[in-house]
């Protein structure tokens, strides 16, 4: 087992770089901004410096190998028409004519390679990830097609191969990932013949595109575009005119994208274990609320029962009492009847007295 | 059951008109289906760069989710509320939800690239920072809920008792469980907006998406549980035990109070939402009287109209409330997912679904009312078994 | 079962037919109307918005277009809506302020809106005439979002047109006794005398008083332009004299001022300002010590007759009245002029009113801006002092006592600039040069090295900036291209800091390929020199065998 300090290191790089890539996700206390891998790749794009060759297109269509376009790439009259980003074009360069100045500017458009992607953080298999070379790649032998990076994308930039019946993926330029492994320039970036693309280190370009700035200040609007938006991205732009004459949002706000979901998903947790709680107790209470409830009931029963029987019993003995009573004053009477009879017998009376006799044995 | 079907069922022809315009619309899905998986989605759908998510997504997702919301609303009521008198809307509800989930998920495979890797991000490669995985594992688990809530009554029909019993016992935990699952990602499903402010219109994103889904998913179960059991009265009421159709009348009154309260707070809390992202100007333009339509028109109105019938016990304006809920419920997602969403784009690049994606929904939704029509016209949904009356 | 069947199918048709409709009332919502509006602009809009009141806040401003109004009233006259005024002694005016409402609160000129102008539709309605908008139809006027747009341009009065008012005698300035009309416009308020009197020599721009709104009792520029203006050019075509225009259109739409006759020669105006300065702050205080400070700036040499032709008006340097600049912007700075110091008054690169910005400025011109646009701009450490700064010390010796004295020193150092940008002798200039160092896709590109310098030449030649600030080197035209290295007629091949590779360059310097292609097309854009296209590779370039072949086979 040789695993020598540099291999160490790499593996505990890319762990702290695994956990750093969503570095929103379930914090809450602790609020770190990802500022990209150390040294990472990026691009900038000098607008100004573009003059609508297409020649990175044509470039990016052979790199990687996509399908021939309809109209040719030296068709310049294809900038007529605005250009989007497709499953067979990973870049487009589109015209646009600011009021008020005469000469047209260009502008390339593809994936901005975010520090945070939000189609990353929305990949549910993670076939979306974020290379430490700064790309922004796309396993497609993950991809289930949901095409939630889609929605999630603030750039609106992947497409997706819709006629494509069992075996679509979602296309996106990769910043030609294999090339700078190898360490060569993306398609792009290698024929630009004006040096519009600049490749290298985000924070060298970023000092880079400072300087133009100063140096130039007449020439460019003081911005960065893609240094802080989104929470920053690997391509950056630079241009003479707003970036929002130029159709790029300037309303994205400066905060990654997993920040817009960590909280959503940090409550997760807390809705498993509290609710479980919550409900189980909520299921006890009322348990025990019908128990009590069925008992107090069966008390009441119970009483009412015993109550009732006590009653009857009392009733029973007085009624009792009475039967004796009237028994002993019947014998005494029929006694006496008896006596009387036998003294001074007749037939009217001898019929009621058994009547009345007869009505109270009833009773009892 | 077979004995207990009134005479004269079992000789009617097959051609009913139900049977003709259910099978035309299944032939059609089958068409459509074949064309959806030789051609591609673009084949079938309107769906483009700009609009990855389409009805299918919109409708049959989220409204489909949302509509079996009325599984864990009733059981949580009956079980863990501990109100009794709700028990005979359990199992209609939750047979409800299980075909309501069972076909969002069948239109998932429809919509998603590569439908057999839909278990992908449980088994394979767990994307947990995406919402999308948090749904996917809550429907995953909750339609397994729902199918071990429901199995009773398959086992009862099939007479098979001790395994009946068995699952029988796991109700507590299932409904907890359930509760839970739904909880999350009925919220979820809002949530998974969260990610895309700049093209849903900021008077319905807030950063309290999640709880506008969850909260307005509790009336929508409720209303839902009305509309389905009036549906059930009406054409399967010969199928009903005496204590469901004297139930009946307390359920939906009972339900309706509650919508009406929930759908208040539901109110309130857009209005907190809006103050909060000072959306107020917003409300003065176009789009913002269309939010007050569904805001006011769909939910304030209906809370009010059920208030009224609840106090003076009108069941007939209680299910027509139930029936206008639904649709603002239907309102509402849909306008998240696709009136409200990408509101940015110019007319010409908006989307609006082909008839085929109508079509394949339509053929989806006729699924369920046959699935549910066959399993309530079998096994003991509408009316508790006779053997097992008293528990 | 049929009508169970029915009602089911119901259920349907409402679920999607709720559906349809939602999505549809969703897609008009968000349909962008005013792409199919008609875009309509016109110069006489005018926004009448009162200052806000409870009434007034509630409706938005009232488009009026005033041409069209003075078109349907031509026979009815300026005072259908304007009252007049007349100043004793002075010829009568109209007020363009509508029917005095200037003079009213918000609530009362409201009033007196909506009364005059629907009662004069309505007037006009019953006597069978076309009519605006009466009472009611408050959205005719009151639009939120108007359908016309403004074309409104600006009226500079230039050069031009000022020497045209001098020198007209169609202007009666009264009393006669000046050479030129300027009392005829110029004025100044005497306190004393509580009215506007005319003193001659201290003549200065309207906008000193007259601002973009009224000011206690000055009026506003747009009011008193017009008053005065409109008032006169008026007054003269009723006399049936050649006037200038009255209407909106005649002034403000570029049309109109497309006609307005302009002088290509425009003499200077006379205004007593001298025709060269010599500027430097401590020359007082050194005059009256009677000896050169022992830290001293050079003084400048400023031309001031070039600058005036040069410049549209005065107020491109002059803003707060005619004097001389030290007078505000003192060394240290002071409260006149906004503590803005002597120093960064002159040299503020982001100021069009310093030298070095509007400097910056004329650089930026299509002639300059080919090379000037690909140097490191406005950074106040690469400037060479001395092109300015350059009075030397034996011209001060004796110390100038005088304004009379300083201008002639300042006039000789002038006279001494060259008149043109000193030239490279054509045999210096490599006729054609190749360059194929990277040849690869294309061929190397050859290029008429000879006649763009040329052409750079001529086009320098004309400008007067140029021939002071290119001066004494012959070389400084081949910096354009061959900038960043020493001045040299025999400047380093760009390869020399250029990478060839691009991965190698990893500062903000670019690689060779897109040196020369940013240096070639960037100088072709800024110049405006269309052909051969940025886009066209094989304009400059033929396609290399290799590529033929490739395409080919």
């Amino acid at each position: 087992m040789g695993i020598t300090r540099r291999q160490l290191l790499g593996w505990m790089a890319a762990g702290a770089a695994g956990t750093a890539v969503f570095p929103g996700e379930g914090k809450t206390a602790v609020k770190t901004h990802f500022a990209g891998f150390p040294d990472s790749a990026g691009v900038l794009h000098d607008i100004t410096r573009c003059i609508g060759c297409r020649k990175c297109e044509a470039a990016c269509n052979e790199v990687n190998d996509l399908p021939a376009p309809a109209k040719p790439f030296d068709d310049l009259d294809v900038l007529k028409q605005p250009q989007q980003l497709s499953e067979a074009r990973y870049t487009v360069v589109n015209r646009f004519q600011p009021a008020g100045q005469e000469s047209p500017v260009y502008v390339k458009t593809q994936c901005n390679h975010c520090l945070e992607p939000a189609c990353a953080s929305a990949c549910f298999v993670k076939a979306i990830k974020k290379e430490e070379t700064g790309a922004v790649t796309y396993d497609e032998s993950l991809c289930v097609g949901c095409r939630y990076c889609m929605i999630a994308c603030p750039f609106s930039v992947p497409a997706y191969e819709y006629n494509e019946p069992l075996t679509p993926r979602i296309m996106k330029c990769t910043m030609c990932h294999p090339l700078i492994k190898k360490g060569e320039l993306p398609g792009c970036v290698a024929i630009c013949p004006k040096e519009a693309l600049t490749f290298g280190s985000r924070e060298e370009l970023i000092k880079i595109a400072r300087q133009r700035i100063y140096k130039h200040p007449g020439r460019y609007i003081h911005h960065i575009y893609g240094e802080q938006e989104m929470g920053g991205t690997s391509w950056l732009y630079l241009a003479g005119n707003p970036f929002s004459a130029l159709s790029m949002r300037t309303d994205l706000g400066m905060g990654p994208a997993p920040a817009l979901t960590s909280g959503a998903l940090a409550v997760v947790p807390l809705i498993v274990g509290v609710g479980v709680l919550f409900l189980t107790g909520l299921y006890a209470i009322t348990k025990r609320k019908e128990k009590i409830a069925e008992e107090e009931r069966l008390e009441a029963v119970n009483q009412t029962r015993s109550e009732l029987e006590e009653l009857m019993q009392q009733k029973l003995a007085e009624q009792k009492k009475a039967a004796e009573k009237e028994k002993e004053a019947a014998v005494k009477r029929e006694v006496e009847r008896a006596v009387a009879e036998a003294a001074k017998p007749t037939e009217s009376e001898a019929t009621d007295d058994s009547a009345s006799a007869k009505e109270e044995h009833g009773n009892a | 059951m077979h004995d207990q079907q009134p005479v004269g069922m079992e000789q009617r022809s097959i051609w009913t008109p139900f049977n003709i315009v259910t099978g035309a619309i299944l032939l059609m899905g089958l068409v459509l289906t074949v064309i959806r998986f030789t051609g591609g989605l673009g084949a079938v759908t309107n769906l483009d760069h700009n609009n990855p998510w389409g009805i299918w997504i919109g409708f049959d997702l989220l409204c489909g989710v949302a509509l079996a919301a009325g599984g864990y609303v009733t059981s949580a009521a009956c079980y863990l509320f501990g109100l009794k008198r709700y028990h005979s809307a359990v199992r209609p509800a939750i047979l409800t939800a299980f075909l309501g989930y069972a076909l969002v998920v069948l239109a998932l495979t429809y919509d998603v690239g590569r439908p057999w890797r839909l278990p992908y991000p449980i088994f394979f490669s767990q994307g947990t920072s995406s919402l999308l995985f948090e749904v996917a594992l809550c429907v995953m688990l909750y339609l397994t809920v729902l199918f071990i809530e429901i199995v009773p009554a398959a086992l009862e029909w099939l007479g098979l008792r001790r395994a009946r019993n068995l699952v029988a016992r796991l109700v507590l935990a299932l409904t907890i469980f359930g509760v839970i699952l739904s909880t999350m990602h009925q919220s979820s499903l809002g949530a998974l907006y969260l990610i895309a402010p700049s093209k849903l219109h900021p008077l319905w994103y807030s950063t309290y998406l999640a709880v506008f889904f969850f909260v307005s998913s509790m009336f929508a179960g409720l209303s839902m549980v009305i509309f389905e059991s009036t549906l059930s009265h009406r054409f399967l009421h010969y199928k009903m035990d005496q204590e469901h159709l004297d139930q009946g009348e307390g359920i939906a009154l009972g339900f309706a109070k509650a919508a009406s309260f929930i759908m208040m707070g539901y109110v309130f809390i857009q209005l907190i939402g809006v103050a909060l992202d000072h959306d107020w100007g917003h409300l003065a333009t176009g789009w913002g009287a269309w939010y007050l339509v569904e805001l006011l028109g769909f939910v304030a109105l209906p809370a009010f109209v059920y208030a009224i019938a609840v106090r003076e016990k009108r069941l007939r304006l209680i299910r027509w409330t139930a029936v206008w809920t639904v649709l603002g419920i239907v309102l509402n997602r849909l306008n998240v997912s696709l009136v409200a969403f990408n509101w940015q784009l110019p007319a010409d690049q908006r989307y609006f679904p082909s008839w085929m994606e109508i079509g394949t929904t339509i053929f989806i939704v006729t699924l369920g009312v046959v699935a549910y029509r066959f399993i309530a016209t079998r096994m003991p949904i509408l009316y508790a078994h006779p053997e097992y009356q008293h528990e | 079962m049929t009508k169970r069947f029915l009602s089911r199918r119901r259920n349907h048709y409402i679920l999607t037919a709720f559906l349809l409709i939602s999505l549809s009332v969703a897609s008009i919502l968000s349909s962008d109307h005013s792409a199919a509006r008609q875009e309509n602009s016109r110069v006489d809009m005018v926004t009448l918005k009162l200052p806000s009141t409870e009434a007034a806040g509630k409706m938005p401003a009232v488009v009026f277009l005033h041409d069209k109004h003075t078109k349907a009233l031509t026979d009815k006259g300026c005072q259908t809506c304007h009252d007049k005024m007349s100043d004793a002694g002075q010829p009568e005016k109209f007020n363009f302020e509508f029917k005095n409402t200037r003079d009213l609160d918000s609530k009362a000129a409201m009033e007196k809106y909506h009364a005059e102008c629907a009662g004069c539709h309505q007037e006009m309605q019953k006597s069978g005439e076309n009519s605006g908008p009466l009472t009611g139809e408050c959205r005719a006027c009151h639009q939120r979002k108007p359908e016309i747009s403004s074309a409104w341009q600006r009226i500079p009065f230039s050069k031009s047109l000022h020497f045209r008012h001098t020198k007209t005698e169609k202007i009666k300035f009264k009393p006669q006794t000046y050479e030129n009309n300027c009392g005829a416009c110029h004025h100044e308020y005497d306190k004393k005398l509580e009215k506007t009197v005319y003193k001659k020599g201290e003549e200065g721009s309207c906008r000193y008083c007259h601002k973009d709104q009224k000011v206690e009792d000055t009026r506003s520029y747009r009011y008193a332009a017009h008053t005065d203006c409109v008032n006169c050019h008026k007054r003269l075509a009723e006399a049936e004299k050649d006037a200038g225009p009255f209407d909106c259109a005649g002034c403000h739409s570029r049309k109109g001022q497309k006609k307005i006759k302009k002088l290509s020669d425009v003499p200077r105006m006379k205004r007593g300002q001298p025709d060269a300065v010599l500027m430097a702050d401590w020359l007082k205080e050194a005059v009256e010590s009677e000896e050169l400070p022992k830290q001293w700036m050079q003084p400048v040499a400023f031309d001031h007759v070039t600058h005036e032709a040069a410049s549209q008006t005065c107020r491109a340097c002059h803003h707060a009245s005619l004097e001389p600049c030290r007078k505000c912007h003192t060394l240290p700075g002071s409260a006149d002029g906004d503590n803005v110091a002597l120093g960064p008054a002159m040299h503020n690169s982001d100021s069009i009113k310093s030298c070095v910005g509007c400097h910056d400025e004329a650089k930026q011109h299509k002639n300059c801006a080919g090379c000037h646009a690909q140097m490191t701009g406005q950074v106040f450490a690469d400037r060479d002092c001395g092109q300015c700064h350059a009075v030397g010390k034996d011209r001060l010796d004796p110390l100038p006592a005088n304004d009379e004295a300083r201008a002639k020193i300042a006039a000789a150092q002038i006279s001494a600039r060259p008149d043109a940008p000193e030239g490279v002798s054509e045999a210096e200039i490599p006729e054609k040069v190749t360059v194929d160092i990277m040849a690869d896709e294309y061929q190397g590109a050859t290029f008429p090295h000879r006649k763009i310098v040329k052409a750079l030449a001529k086009k320098t030649k004309k400008s007067k900036l140029a021939a002071a600030f290119h001066s004494g080197r012959p070389e400084t035209l081949c910096m354009g291209c061959h900038h960043n290295s020493p001045a040299s007629l025999t400047p380093p091949r760009c390869v020399s800091c250029h990478n060839l590779n691009k991965e190698g360059a990893a500062d903000s310097r670019p690689g060779l390929k897109g040196a020369y292609h940013g240096q070639c097309i960037g100088c072709h854009q800024q110049m405006e020199i269309e052909k051969p296209a940025a886009t066209d590779c094989t304009e400059c370039h033929k396609k290399s065998d290799k590529t033929l072949k490739a395409n080919s086979g």
